[in-house]
């Protein structure tokens, strides 16, 4: 154990040493938030990029910024809240794909312990800020939704739900560790159905009936109906149970008109009937995934192989074709499937800076 | 044993030489001189390739039928190469360091330019890499090829879909397409699977060799092991999202071939192409595979013949041998597939639209006037709307265009004298009240498309119905001045169809007006709409006799922003108050002011003629009546729209719509 300890801290001692210098020389948490504040977001974010030690971030932040909030006086106190709070965001959105959470078995005794890293970190420090407003103020459900699309975007469900392994091999012991960030934002927003739909995606792969129920609350929303329809669908599609998959994908359609949705719908139905050998049909659903979202490459390639293999190879190339013709990493819903609202990043960062700048 | 390459060609792309063919025919065979096949074919006897043969040394066989070979060639044709890469990351990993892009870059630059090195002038280079997505790097170029502008990687691998990106490129008569692509095999988030690939890859023009990085494959393996057992991380500690996992090795050595691995190994073969793994020491390179390729293919040969005696259209089994000897291993092509359909001709945009499909086409082409116009003419609107609710959305990627069409779909349909229609369009305009909702909440085009709506349903004088959408309107916007003042003015039209617009009113009537004033006040302070409302609850009190209180609405209007029918209506109505209150002179001023905003407008100038002649002025009374008997009954008057509240605006505002949806 102490071995393994030791290694550890040779791990953390090497990286400090490689960053270290390198952060010193980087802006401070308050030059940053000053520049945040002041309406320099795109520099922010690009000196945010090139962040190495998030801990330190965290800390500097949690250490100077309940000074700064208050520098300005009470007036100036709200604004410089959701400043401080979406900085939060954005420095999480810098570092998740880089750490997110440690989960490290105990040598020598079955038992399993869960590390926060930086960015779940920040997001809860924004969060508390936001929290300490009763009622919430209209640009916390704002500031949330752009927070669900950052935790979404981790790809973990455990910082929104709490431990995924409960009850299973594996299961962490430091509970009190845990954040459930849904549980407070659900108390927060009890009506705001794309909460209660989060709460579905989170649970869909590992607690597949919980999220079930919970799609099928939001199924008739008038809002996220379509999606928990279509997220239900490929629910079914994992466990082949394809009618009651195509069901679902039908019933999207006529609830929404989001071409992300339409899109997903017809890609997964598209792929059901193909695996049931209804070629044509396929690629009549593959054909219209892609008029729903064009830079989709699941349903392009879905439907470029299935024609180029019946033959129909001009068709093929000219789709293969206008898909690397696209930008550069086009967005595509399926490759982004458990990404789920961090789709709209954009418009909420795009809202939340209004919001600062004014 | 050595690695045997093989080289194939169907050079003549002949999907690309369509155009030059006579119309398709199924059952239609080759035509000498027009459709050319090219093979390449490489020979070896042993390790060593044969050089020196002839036409008449080949048998070549097309779907079975012997075909004369016309030319034997050294292949020096143009290559195209294609150049796959796999940049994904670990799957198995669960902590991932932060890798320096610039070093990724410079890596795959390197590489690249040792291949480019290799190429001729003739040749071309595309980059694509695997990764999250398909990426394309650069597309088909001369070389040197440019540098390397942006790359994605460390993310999920896309490796079936990437390869079948690389092999359905369509190739250029004489020109040879290569596809070498190294990978780790290991799939993760492909929309399409190895069996598919295999389809494709046999079906393709291009020669495929496929490198293992077996290397890749046991650091990364390595790198997993360490940090589970030894920093004792149990899960991924960022990026956690697996959707699948398809190797075509096993993670280790031996780096056996899976299911997969065998099915594309199979489809790399028959394809005249070459798999690559280690043996022994030997561990293949993107490079080394590639100069290996390309060294065979200048010692090969390419074979020319124009098929005889086979149908043109459908798939073509190649057979080659060398029969003098028979122990040279003879690599080719194993077919080619000749689609003959002819693309279908773009549709064209009817003048006259009829039929859904027909509306549709013309909308998604911008022909909106045409559209507009052909819908207010059409027999039976109910069928139309019936049928673009059964097929579904037209524009799947533009739903503000739809959303759009509903309402010009719907125009025709509030309007008819039919119960059972106007239910319809009503019963489509509040399906799309759904639709048209964004995820995050209401934005501008709601807005707008409620508007729209608003203003036309105005115009249909059915109060409950507009009350029923105005109030939908409001629950999205509450504070919509326009969305108010809708509501108002079906309070106001409900209060006239009722009976309540002579004066002196029933009591019940009167309740009624003054709700209508109440919404009408309150609109006042309101600038975007405070001009209409004032000169509404000016009508309204002049109704309701209070004519002085009508009177000091209408000094209040401010004339400079309103449109025109706002400024003549202030002015007719101005008469109609100075009538009331017994000032003539007065309303004879004020009609003339409103016959001057317009002209061929009737109210003003009858309502100044019968001034004229109750003052006895029966000249000018006569004047002005020959002035209206002149008149076209087509000439806008702006009081007949009075009641329509802002139907008015309903060009102007689905004028905006089809902006927004285009």
């Amino acid at each position: 154990m102490q071995f393994r300890r030791l290694c550890c801290l040779w791990l953390v001692v090497g990286a400090c040493l490689v960053a270290g210098p390198a952060a010193a020389r980087r802006a401070t948490v308050v030059d940053l938030l000053d520049r945040y504040g002041s309406g320099q977001f795109d520099p922010v974010v690009a000196e945010l990029a090139r962040v190495t030690d998030f801990d330190d971030l965290l800390q500097q932040l949690k250490r100077e910024a309940p000074a700064w909030l208050d520098a300005n006086g009470p007036a100036d106190r709200d604004r410089r809240e959701l400043v401080a709070a979406t900085f939060a965001l954005e420095a999480a959105r810098a570092d998740e794909w880089y750490e997110w959470v440690w989960i490290q078995s105990q040598p020598g005794v079955a038992v399993t312990v869960m590390y926060w890293k930086p960015p779940p970190l920040l997001i809860e420090w924004g969060c508390q800020l936001m929290r300490a407003h009763e009622p919430p103020r209209p640009i916390e459900r704002w500031w949330q939704l752009a927070a669900l699309a950052v935790a979404q975007r981790s790809e973990d469900s455990r910082f929104l739900v709490g431990d995924v392994r409960i009850g299973r091999a594996g299961e962490i012991i430091n509970v009190q560790d845990e954040i459930k960030h849904l549980d407070h934002v659900m108390k927060r927003f009890p009506a705001e159905s794309r909460f209660v739909l989060a709460q579905g995606i989170a649970r869909d792969r590992y607690w597949e009936d919980d999220a079930r129920t919970a799609y099928a609350a939001v199924a008739n929303d008038v809002d996220v109906g379509g999606e928990a329809s279509m997220r239900l669908g490929a629910l079914h599609v994992k466990h082949e149970r394809f009618g009651e998959a195509i069901l679902q994908f039908d019933r999207a359609e006529t609830l929404t008109r989001d071409p992300y949705v339409i899109y997903l719908a017809r890609y997964f139905k598209g792929r059901v009937l193909e695996e049931n050998s209804r070629s044509d049909e396929a690629l009549d659903e593959y054909r219209g995934a892609a008029a729903a979202w064009p830079t989709g490459q699941a349903a392009t390639v879905s439907l470029a192989a299935l024609l180029f293999r019946n033959g129909r190879r001009a068709e093929a190339h000219e789709q293969i074709g206008r898909m690397l013709a696209a930008a550069p990493n086009a967005f595509d819903p399926w490759r982004e499937y458990v990404h789920a609202d961090n789709r709209f990043w954009p418009q909420l960062i795009g809202r939340l800076r209004a919001e600062i700048r004014r | 044993m050595a690695r045997v390459i093989a080289g194939f060609g169907l050079v003549a792309s002949l999907t690309l030489l369509q155009g030059q063919r006579p119309p398709a025919n199924p059952q239609q065979t080759f035509r000498a001189g027009t459709d050319v096949v090219m093979v390449d074919v490489s020979v070896k006897s042993g390790d060593h390739v044969v050089t020196g043969l002839g036409p008449e040394d080949f048998v070549l066989t097309d779907n079975g039928v012997r075909q004369r070979i016309e030319s034997v060639e050294a292949t020096a044709v143009p290559m195209d190469l294609t150049l796959v890469i796999d940049l994904s990351g670990n799957p198995d990993r669960p902590w991932s360091r932060r890798i320096d892009r610039s070093k990724v870059v410079a890596d795959v630059q390197r590489e690249v330019q040792e291949v480019t090195s290799i190429l001729r002038p003739t040749d071309r280079i595309r980059l694509l890499a695997i990764d999250q997505y398909v990426q394309q790097i650069w597309p088909l170029q001369p070389v040197p090829a440019t540098p390397i502008p942006r790359v994605e990687f460390d993310g999920l691998a896309s490796v079936f879909d990437t390869l079948a990106a690389a092999l359905m490129h369509p190739v250029e008569p004489a020109r040879r397409h290569v596809v070498i692509a190294r990978t780790k095999g290991v799939d993760t988030i492909s929309a399409i699977d190895a069996r598919a690939l295999r389809g494709i890859a046999e079906r393709s023009d291009a020669l495929f060799h496929l490198v293992i990085m077996e290397n890749a494959l046991g650091a990364d393996a390595a790198l997993s092991e360490f940090q589970s057992n030894l920093i004792g991380l149990v899960e991924a500690t960022n990026r956690s999202w697996l959707p699948h996992q398809r190797r075509l090795v096993s993670s280790g050595p031996p780096y056996q071939l899976l299911s997969d691995g065998m099915a594309v190994r199979s489809a790399v073969e028959t394809a005249g192409g070459g798999w690559h793994q280690a043996r022994g020491f030997s561990v293949p390179s993107l490079t080394g595979t590639f100069r290996e390729t390309f060294e065979s293919f200048r010692q090969g040969y390419m074979l020319r013949y124009t098929p005889q005696g086979v149908t043109r259209s459908g798939w073509h089994t190649i057979a080659v041998t060398v029969p003098r000897s028979r122990g040279y291993t003879v690599r080719a092509r194993r077919g080619y597939g000749i689609e003959d359909s002819a693309p279908a001709p773009a549709p064209t945009v009817p003048a006259v639209p009829k039929t859904l499909a027909d509306f549709t086409l013309a909308y998604g082409a911008g022909a909106f006037q045409s559209v507009a116009t052909a819908l207010r003419q059409i027999a039976d609107p109910q069928r139309l709307m019936r049928d673009f609710e059964e097929e579904g959305n037209p524009w799947p990627s533009a739903p503000r265009r739809e959303a759009g069409f509903a309402i010009e779909l719907a125009e025709p349909g509030v309007f008819s004298r039919r119960a059972e229609t106007r239910d319809q369009a009503l019963r489509l305009l509040n399906r799309f009240t759904r639709l048209i909702r964004q995820p995050l909440g209401p934005d501008v085009f709601e807005r707008q498309w409620y508007y729209t709506v608003l203003t036309l349903l105005q115009g249909t004088i059915n109060p409950p119905a507009l009350e029923v959408f105005a109030d939908r309107a409001l629950a999205r916007f509450p504070d919509e001045p326009r969305f108010l003042l809708a509501r108002a003015i079906a309070a106001d039209q409900r209060s006239t169809t009722a009976g309540a617009s002579r004066v002196a009113a029933t009591g019940s009537s009167q309740t009624a007006l003054e709700t209508v004033r109440l919404q009408y006040e309150a609109l006042i302070g309101m600038p975007d709409v405070a001009a209409e409302a004032r000169v509404r609850l000016a009508w309204l009190m002049h109704r309701m006799g209070r004519h002085d209180d009508a009177l000091a609405r209408l000094d209040e209007v401010d004339v400079e922003p309103l449109d025109g029918s706002l400024r003549y209506l202030r002015h007719l109505f101005s008469g109609h108050v100075m009538n009331a209150l017994g000032r003539p002179d007065d309303a004879t001023v004020a009609y003339r002011a409103a016959r001057a905003i317009a002209p061929d407008a009737q109210s003003a100038q009858v309502a100044l003629m019968n001034g004229l002649l109750a003052r006895g002025d029966r000249a000018g009374a006569e004047t002005v009546a020959e002035v209206i008997q002149r008149q076209r009954s087509t000439d806008f008057d702006p009081w007949w729209m009075y009641w329509q509240g802002q139907y008015r605006l309903y060009g102007q505002a689905m004028a905006r719509i089809r902006e927004m949806g285009r």
